[in-house]
């Protein structure tokens, strides 16, 4: 039987959220593919409340031959209503970061994570095909029941007539305000980088909501280094467009990341990149930016290096453009349209 | 399965000297004095995370945050039929008349509630440090080849 249907299921909603501007581009993908396609959520932020349904409405709106979709990160009773349908269920593994970085930092957070490693083992059996975004978290399910796996990267777009305008000197670094980030070592860099270039400045853009203990001591690290280094937090969209269109360079020193979006909105901006070699970081960003030890000094010479040198920042946003067609909605079109054919696709 | 292909070779080479410069730019700037061993010392601190006090606390920990200040003016509610909107009306009428009395009252309250909030912190913080410090101690134990403490 022909699937007719994929729809969607996550706890939450919301804007600047990268599991909602995921499912949302998924969305459109399934509906490409011919696909009735509606995304369900837990809770769903007053602005995007035309973008999805209530999770209620998923009980009578999947049929036993849809597929569903569901994007787990977190533990939260949107699974249970998902188990609750006969639809075949995909499991969307957003690789969320582990327990022992939120140790000291977020007792919410530690507990949430751990209660996905504990839960996953008992819940894939429920699922018949499980995806991730990156073949790094894919290792992650090794040894679990799912017929069937694939990598989705998410599909990255510039905005339309989008140009950049770099500013020099400029450092940015844009994530969560979480530990695992290690903005701490951007700080640190950028602290011995205004050793030779005092005009040297960075500013770091993300989200510190209940990271509160971890904010605070990068600010007060900031501040002792005298780093040059501005934490912005959750900014809007135009101040991020305009952080990435103004940047010389874009630091990345994760230290687990399930895929790194910010590595991909870099790319195809063309923003040079300097990164870490660590999980998912390495594989997205290969071929693309720079992979630096977990050295701030060795981090700060090769920042100074691109900042010095414009064929070299104009090799390495090549390397940007080149690599960011990798994470192309035609991309991530082919992976859905693999993971779902055995099932039967419209035309 | 879709997987991420690598990119060509070209990328690996130009990093491979591009890192190896920057080694070399690091040590020059050790010995020229540019990076001193002081400077070097402060960039190796650890991030002074004064840890979220709910680790120690436990999961009611959110909840005496949230209820510590008491506030004179929590809604007036009343569903029962027919009489509802009067008994609003006498509750609303009684809280104005002591407004006087409660305002005070509860901004003591309130204030005595923060402080102990502040100390339970500071307890639970000293708390979580202490575990910090038994965790490296055993591992330094268990390094040197001693027996852990128990």
């Amino acid at each position: 039987m022909t699937l007719r249907a994929a729809h969607q299921a996550l706890p939450a909603l919301s804007p600047g959220d990268g599991i909602g501007n995921y499912a949302r581009r998924l969305r459109e993908i399934l509906r490409g593919l011919g696909l009735r396609s509606e995304i369900f959520a837990g809770s769903v932020h007053p602005d995007l409340r035309s973008e999805a349904r209530p999770i209620a409405d998923m009980a009578h709106t999947v049929e036993p031959d849809d597929a569903l979709l569901y994007h787990y990160a977190i533990t939260s009773p949107e699974l249970n209503a998902v188990l609750a349908t006969p639809a075949r269920r995909v499991l969307v593994y957003q690789n969320p970061t582990p327990p022992e970085w939120f140790e000291g930092v977020s007792a919410r957070n530690a507990a949430r994570a751990l209660g996905v490693v504990q839960d996953l083992p008992r819940i894939a059996a429920d699922f018949e095909a499980a995806v991730t975004l990156s073949a790094f978290s894919l290792q992650a399910l090794a040894g679990l029941s799912f017929a069937r796996r694939g990598v989705w990267p998410p599909a990255v777009e510039a905005p339309k007539g989008w140009q950049r305008r770099p500013e020099p000197q400029t450092v940015l670094g844009v994530g969560r305000i979480v530990p695992n980030k290690r903005w701490e070592l951007l700080i640190r860099a950028m602290a011995a980088l205004r050793r030779t270039h005092p005009q040297a400045r960075c500013e770091l853009l993300g989200n510190a909501e209940e990271m509160g203990p971890y904010a605070g001591a990068l600010e007060r690290l900031a501040a002792r280094l005298d780093g040059g280094t501005v934490l912005r937090g959750k900014v809007s969209d135009a101040d991020l467009e305009r952080a990435y269109a103004t940047c010389t360079v874009m630091a990345f020193p994760s230290a687990h990341e399930g895929f790194g979006v910010p590595l991909a909105e870099a790319m195809v901006r063309g923003v040079p990149i300097v990164a870490s070699q660590h999980t998912a970081v390495a594989e997205v960003a290969a071929g693309a930016g720079v992979l630096c030890s977990d050295d701030p000094l060795e981090i700060a010479e090769v920042l100074a290096q691109v900042i010095d040198d414009a064929a070299l920042r104009d090799a390495l946003s090549a390397r940007s453009l080149r690599r960011a067609d990798d994470f192309s909605p035609a991309v991530l079109a082919r992976a859905v349209r693999e993971t779902l054919e055995p099932w039967g696709l419209p035309g | 399965m879709t997987t991420m292909p690598p990119p060509d070779d070209a990328p690996a080479s130009l990093d491979a000297s591009l890192l190896a410069r920057a080694r070399a730019a690091v040590a020059d700037k050790k010995a020229r004095g540019v990076y001193t061993a002081e400077f070097v010392a402060l960039l190796d601190e650890p991030l002074d995370i004064r840890p979220d006090p709910a680790f120690a606390a436990g999961p009611s920990w959110d909840e005496a945050v949230r209820t510590a200040p008491v506030s004179p003016d929590a809604p007036i509610v009343s569903t029962r039929p027919l009489i509802g909107p009067v008994l609003r009306a006498l509750k609303s009428f009684v809280r104005r008349s002591l407004r006087w009395y409660l305002g005070p009252v509860t901004a003591q309250m309130s204030s005595h509630n923060q402080a102990v909030i502040d100390v339970l912190a500071e307890h639970s913080r000293e708390i979580i440090e202490l575990r910090r410090e038994v965790d490296r101690l055993r591992r330094d134990a268990e390094r040197s080849g001693g027996a852990p403490p128990a």
